[in-house]
């Protein structure tokens, strides 16, 4: 009985990782199997094993069997497969230091040095501790502190990513993994100024005050507890508002508008809610906010033109102040060119009224009348406040029996009048 | 199968390398090929006798038969593995009776009887635009000629798909009639076009019918399903192009469609999943088309899974919380106190459930006038590690919680001083502070005895931030970013119920402020619930972990 | 004569691991419970143990769900057709240890992403994954394999859906499981894979990315034993070994289209191979652009129309990539690109065979030529559920699912998909065939490209 053989065909993975020349085409490793395979005949074969065969001093050739197919060893008929060539990556990018293999690239290098010069191996890289970028030792960051110390930074603190030495390293007072700098330490867990004088540590100083003038490059920055802090609530009582310490609430009242219109514009608005939005772009409330507390009250033009002195200064501002600051701007203008032709409105139907309503005296003794305020009302006119002013020290015929004709111009205009002798100097509000 | 010589040779090898034994053999031929070898084979060498085994089978056409019983008896040998696969044994494909696929689901291609226009009486083509919005436009002349007197209506576009499992793809859209689109084609927004493959030269019908029942949105709360690293961005840059991503554009209720299969596709983040809706889904019909116009609350739910999550819950121990209106589930009677005690056994029992709950670390605190810590001792967040936790909080709150352990750790009941323990909590929070950790308060009272000392006209005053609760509490989300849910322990109607049957008099400081609770809560994007049973704070851990809602509007 | 070198394949493919998830459900439809499922474990590992053939194969819980179990195969070559076929054969046999063993204790199996069955309390919390691990040698390997897996990871998504049902209702998104798989996370491009460094490189996307660990990720580059890294001139072969492994594809049911998925995810991994030996590298995609592909793709499975990276940063070069999108395309379509533009050589070294991969690239050349078909078992799915009752709807899965855990070779969408389009599928297999026949590849030799 004839009986033909049937080759066998052994899987192997070629595995030249300590061979060192590269073999990346069929070719190279025809040359490579001439030398190694008559060395291979009578060797055992065993799924799993290993064929060694060294060439020269050092450099080895392995096969690691992937399936014998039930031959227990290697024969002049044996067929092989080779399934892989497992060998060292082509050193395309090489460590400028040691010349291995060089992943990771100084970014700062790049700009500097000429090309393939800025790759580093994993013992040449240098990281700073919070962060993914490698780093030469000539490149790493330095420390940021306010000291200007010649340090290297070390780490990277969790709040601010800004870039630290040793000296300028706290933990987290619950986790030491994480670490912050001084200063975002101070910010996060530092304590109220007011409680410490006090002798007291327990409250945090989460708040800091906003108040910042012209001469100060930073803002006060008192830390506060929620206790000491002082809030100025320039968007409602129901909302926060910008936050100051004792000594800066006395001073407001005094501050350059300039200043105070900055730091109403450059704090953060609240969120609008149930269609309520909190812009100040309105510019009767931003006179009501000045005016308060303050000796003396500012008028429109002032106002607007004090904002508009802020136009260099906005462009230091975040996008979304700036955004604000234009909004307002807009805004505010729009309402003083507005101003004089209501005023001139009013002025008129007030006088006709009057004519009809009291006499023609009376009429002709309105001088003239400012709109001190306006009012937005949800779901009805907006109310506004006049001062009229009169060429007579007497308001009576204006007011009339029981305030009945003042009453009925006042529900006309939606408005509240006050009247103003002019005749003296300064003019006198008549009560 | 007449196998040929190396074939015949592959399966001699196999069954020798198996069988090494004519006894091998004859054991493998008796069980697992029902036969005697004795009356196939004459040789008793193991090499002859493999060979006359296989070509007698052969001849009997029996060679699968041989191989599959070889294998049997020995499933494992190499050699005799792939002769199962070589010789097709151990590949057989079976021969399986399908289902029939029913004839309804067939290709259609018939418009609907009310169908506006079709894909047969335009060509598509795109309308370029960076949002994704459900927009087409058609010529002035062609509506006419359809019948349509609006220049502006919803309609539903109904598409044939690919797909066997959903034959037709509803999409509603807004129609729009102008004079710059040139009769006879359909210019619809790109991305919209792409996303259903109506821009890609597809012979897919489609027809186009009125929407008939459109139903004003009022509220929606949409569920954010990328991950996004800077959510604050992300939030910005929807609230910035809020008309262009919200505005006037439809979902489409397909059948009876749940929340969960309602979508809201936006360029660049995907689509939204829909989270809440007013009015409900089960209140409209099916093929409802609802609409985000200018008057829709519009916010975004942010999926915090990778947040752990800080609580701090805030008992309320005042004097108003001994009136007895609060009526259990039992139907009967208690004190507030033992209320608001039944919502801390539920928040706390809760804490420990998996799936869901990420409640990491807890602390409580018990206020009246004055605070005091409930647990833990000290001024921090502790974490939940274990059971064993659980259990030591349940015997601390029973210590601390009756009179006598109000007494020592000497919490002064009257008045309310709300202002107060929302600033220690948020001390307490900030203390422990994480980078982005979840920051939670649940604030449990009944509201009473509190005096609002702000002129609800008052603008620009200076005043302590614990002035107000409510902007206090702004002032918390947004100097820290903590949510304050309020859970109100009874309410006006119980009070009143219950001063009808109490004999004495009316005290303002007992009635129950359900409004101060529902400002702060809403100040600080929280919620506000109004009973303190397990069913309603169950919802409270529902929002825990899943994240923060951003209003968008 | 020596011994005669008759084969070289330059940059081949590694071994391949599964863990092949199932859900261990009651006769009524409902998950197991943790006594039952110990109780089904016990049984189904002693089965196990008694066939040889089976050696390595093992029952895993990875879930601490005790309805979802694991079957997990060791690390097996899958470099030839015989080789696969001998994989499925185990796993179909492995599998069937379990049936048995769910059997006797009046169990069933399902193998899909959650239940489709019956739900549990209005929340799928039992998810059913299979899980493939990929062999990998090197560092440079780990980083070249797993960003290709990222680049790609939307199109591989959308073809793997299986969750499309639950509880008997047909759910807005394919993979139900994905969607609400809170231990889901995108996988974020890594520039620079460096085991030495892994503790830096873990705390760095921890602080950015807020993971805690890299094998949350849906691709997880430490799958295995990534040990195995560090030490450069280690044993091939062994038992334990370094991989990449992929987290995101729901439980399938049928073999054939395992197999498909396995060789398409070998060749993925062969040219990465490739390009971690030539000292190339991969331009990154942006995590926002793979976000949303992502999303899309659990949303709609094979038909997601995928969107081209429209936010690449302003710090990185503007060179157009190979594998770049420069427009909108639909998965299946962009799935086939994917194996003609790229993965073609690496499956002639696979010997790949067109009918392995027509569970996948069937449907899907039908889905571009604009054919009504079944992508993937998720419309499929989606397909039982509107077209019949619910009781019959159960039944035939349950009777299907049978038959195809206990088949290898069956494969119902390929057939139905036949049975649609007769004429037009023959057209494409033998266009297949034509793509895989080994004289198309100039580099059938093992060529490295220059």
């Amino acid at each position: 009985m004839l009986e033909m053989p049937v080759p066998a065909v052994v899987q192997v993975i070629c595995d030249l990782r300590r061979f060192y020349f590269n073999i990346d085409n069929q070719k190279k490793m025809d040359e490579l199997w001439e030398t190694i395979n008559e060395r291979l005949v009578g060797r055992e074969l065993r799924t799993g094993s290993e064929l060694g065969v060294y060439i020269d001093r050092g450099k080895l050739v392995r096969l690691w069997v992937v399936d014998a197919q039930g031959q227990t060893h290697v024969t002049p008929d044996t067929i092989f497969h080779i399934t892989d060539i497992v060998r060292n990556p082509q050193l395309v990018y090489r460590c400028r230091t040691c010349n291995n293999y060089g992943p990771f690239r100084c970014m700062d290098c790049v700009d500097t040095r000429p090309r393939g010069q800025e790759r580093l191996c994993s013992t040449h890289a240098k990281f700073v501790e919070g962060r993914w970028r490698a780093y030469c030792d000539e490149h790493l960051p330095p420390c940021r502190c306010f000291s200007f110390c010649k340090d290297t930074a070390t780490f990277c603190c969790e709040h601010c990513n800004g870039f630290y030495g040793e000296h300028y390293r706290t933990s987290h007072p619950h986790d030491k993994t994480i670490d912050y700098c001084q200063k975002c330490y101070d910010r996060l867990f530092g304590h109220c100024s007011v409680c410490s004088t006090e002798g007291r540590s327990e409250s945090l100083g989460t708040l800091r005050c906003s108040f910042k003038s012209w001469d100060m490059a930073y803002p006060c920055g008192e830390a506060l507890c929620w206790k000491h802090a002082l809030q100025w609530k320039i968007w409602g009582p129901h909302q926060h508002g910008i936050t100051l310490c004792e000594r800066h609430k006395r001073l407001i009242r005094n501050s350059n508008p300039k200043d105070v219109l900055a730091m109403m514009i450059t704090t953060r608005p609240p969120r609008s809610r149930h269609g309520k939005s909190f812009s100040l772009a309105n510019l009767y409330r931003l006179r009501r906010l000045l005016k308060r507390d303050r000796t003396e009250s500012l008028s429109f033009e002032a106002i607007v033109e004090t904002l508009h002195a802020l136009s260099e200064q906005s462009k230091a501002w975040d996008k979304y102040a700036q955004q604000r600051y234009k909004e307002i701007v807009n805004s505010c203008d729009k309402t003083l060119q507005e101003i004089p032709i209501r005023q001139n409105e009013m002025l008129a139907k007030i006088r006709e009224y009057y004519w009809d309503e009291v006499s023609k005296k009376a009429a002709q003794a309105i001088a003239w009348l400012t709109i001190e305020d306006r009012y937005v009302r949800p779901g009805q006119p907006d109310l506004f406040f006049l001062a009229v002013q009169l060429t007579t020290p007497s308001k009576r015929p204006y007011i009339g029996i029981g305030g009945e004709t003042v009453k009925r111009i006042e529900s006309q205009l939606s408005a509240r009048l006050d009247f103003w002798d002019i005749t003296v100097t300064p003019p006198r509000r008549i009560d | 199968m007449a196998l040929i010589g190396p074939q015949r040779a592959q399966i001699v090898k196999a069954l020798i390398d198996a069988f090494p034994s004519y006894a091998d053999l004859r054991y493998m031929v008796s069980m697992h090929l029902d036969e005697n070898i004795e009356t196939i084979v004459s040789s008793i060498n193991v090499r002859d006798c493999a060979l006359e085994l296989v070509v007698k089978m052969d001849a009997q056409g029996k060679i699968k038969e041989l191989i599959r019983g070889a294998l049997d008896g020995n499933e494992t040998n190499p050699l005799l593995v792939d002769c199962g696969v070589d010789f097709g044994v151990l590949t057989a494909r079976e021969s399986v009776t399908l289902p029939p696929l029913p004839k309804d689901l067939e290709e259609v291609a018939h418009p609907a009887p009310d169908a506006l226009f079709t894909s047969r009486d335009v060509e598509v083509t795109a309308l370029p635009s960076e949002y994704y919005r459900e927009e087409c436009l058609i010529a002035i002349s062609d509506a006419r000629r359809w019948g349509i007197a609006d220049n502006s209506l919803y309609v539903i576009l109904s598409l044939q798909t690919l797909s066997m499992g959903k034959p037709v793809q509803q999409v509603p859209l807004n129609l729009r009639a102008v004079d710059y689109v040139r009769s006879g084609s359909l210019r619809i927004n790109q991305q919209l076009g792409e996303s259903i493959g109506l821009l890609s030269h597809s012979k897919r019908f489609w027809s186009v019918c009125k929407a008939r029942d459109i139903v004003p949105i009022k509220e929606i709360v949409f569920e954010l399903r990328v991950e996004r690293a800077r959510v604050d961005e992300e939030i910005r840059e929807l609230r910035g192009h809020y008309q262009d991503i919200f505005l006037h554009r439809p979902l489409l209720r397909e059948g009876h469609a749940s929340l969960r299969d309602l979508s809201f596709q936006v360029h660049g983040l995907g689509y939204f999943n829909v989270h809440a809706i007013q009015p409900p889904l089960d209140t409209c019909n099916s093929e409802t088309l609802l609409l985000l116009d200018d008057k829709t609350t519009v916010q975004l739910l942010v999926p915090h899974h990778k947040s752990a999550v800080d609580m701090v819950i805030l008992v309320d121990v005042s004097g108003s919380m001994t009136i007895e209106d609060y009526v259990g589930e039992d139907g009967l009677p208690h004190s507030r106190l033992d209320g608001m005690k039944l919502a801390l056994e539920t928040l706390i029992d809760r804490c420990l459930l998996s799936g869901g709950c990420r409640v990491s670390r807890l602390a409580i605190l018990a206020f009246g006038s004055t605070t005091a810590m409930l647990y833990p001792t000290r001024p921090v967040m502790e974490e939940l590690t274990s059971v064993e936790k659980i259990k030591q909080i349940r015997v601390a709150l029973r210590q601390n919680l009756s009179d006598d352990g109000l007494r020592v750790l000497k919490v002064v009941r009257n008045p309310t001083n709300i202002a107060a323990v929302l600033s220690a909590a948020a001390d307490v929070l900030n203390r422990s502070f994480l980078e982005e950790t979840e920051k939670v308060l649940v604030l449990l009272s009944d509201g009473a005895n509190w005096d609002e000392k702000t002129d609800p006209g008052a603008e620009g005053e200076i005043v302590s931030a614990t002035e107000d609760p409510a902007a206090l509490a702004d002032s918390l989300h947004a100097n820290s970013g903590i949510r304050i849910h309020t859970v109100g322990i009874s309410n006006e109607e119980a009070y009143r119920l219950y001063r009808k049957k109490a004999t004495h008099e009316t005290i303002s400081g007992l009635t129950p402020n359900i409004p101060l609770l529902r400002n702060i809560a809403a100040s600080a994007e929280g919620i506000f619930f109004e009973s303190p049973d397990a069913k309603s704070l169950n919802r409270l851990f529902d929002e825990l972990g899943r994240g923060a809602i951003y209003p968008l509007t | 004569m020596p011994p005669k070198l008759e084969k070289v394949i330059i940059n081949g493919s590694s071994r391949h691991r599964l863990y092949k998830g199932f859900l261990l459900l009651d006769s009524n439809g409902y998950l197991a419970n943790e006594v039952l499922s110990k109780r089904i474990e016990e049984n189904a590992q002693q089965r196990l143990l008694q066939r040889l053939a089976l050696t390595g194969f093992t029952l895993e819980r990875l879930s601490d769900h005790p309805a979802v179990m694991h079957v997990m195969t060791p690390f097996l070559p899958l470099f030839t057709v015989k080789q696969r076929t001998l994989f499925i054969l185990r796993l179909v046999a492995a599998t069937s240890c379990l049936l048995e063993a769910a059997e006797e204790a009046s169990c069933q199996l399902a193998a899909a992403g959650v239940n489709p069955y019956r739900k549990e309390d209005e929340e799928p919390r039992a998810l059913c994954a299979d899980i493939h691990q990929i062999e990998v040698y090197e560092e440079g390997e780990v980083e070249r394999i797993y960003n290709l897996y990222r680049q790609f990871l939307p199109e591989l998504l959308a073809i793997s859906t299986h969750s499309a049902v639950y509880g008997t209702s047909v759910q807005k998104d394919f993979s139900l499981r994905m969607r609400v798989n809170l231990a889901s996370y995108l996988p974020r491009y890594i520039s620079q894979f460096s085991e030495q460094h892994l503790e830096h490189l873990e705390l760095f996307i921890r602080k950015k990315h807020k993971l805690s660990n890299l094998s949350q990720m849906d691709i997880n580059p430490l799958g295995g034993d990534p040990s195995a890294l560090r030490k450069p001139e280690r044993p091939l072969l062994l038992k334990t070994a370094a991989a990449v492994e992929l987290r995101f594809i729901d439980a399938q049911c049928s073999f054939p289209f395992i197999r498909a998925q396995v060789i398409l995810l070998q060749a993925l991994a062969m040219h990465g191979r490739e390009l971690a030996r030539v000292g190339r590298r991969l331009f990154p995609v942006s995590d926002e652009s793979l976000d949303e592909n992502k999303a899309l793709a659990l949303h709609s499975g094979g038909g997601a129309v995928l969107r081209p990276d429209s936010y690449r940063r302003s710090d990185e070069p503007r060179k157009s990539s190979t594998y770049e999108r420069k427009e909108p395309e639909v998965a299946t379509t962009a799935l086939l690109k994917l194996i003609e533009d790229t993965l073609l050589d690496a499956l002639l070294d696979l010997e790949c065979e067109p009918w392995e991969l027509y569970p996948i690239t069937l449907g899907a050349e039908l889905r571009r030529r604009e054919k009504r078909c079944f992508a993937n078992y998720a419309e499929y799915q989606q397909y039982l559920c509107t077209a019949y009752p619910e009781e019959r709807f159960i039944a035939i899965l349950q009777e299907q699912t049978r038959l195809l855990l206990s088949s290898s070779t069956f494969d119902i969408i390929c057939d139905y998909n036949r049975q649609l389009h007769q004429k037009l599928a023959q057209e494409i297999e033998s266009v297949w065939s034509e793509k895989l026949a080994p004289h198309h590849s100039s580099e059938s030799k093992g060529e490295a490209p220059c």
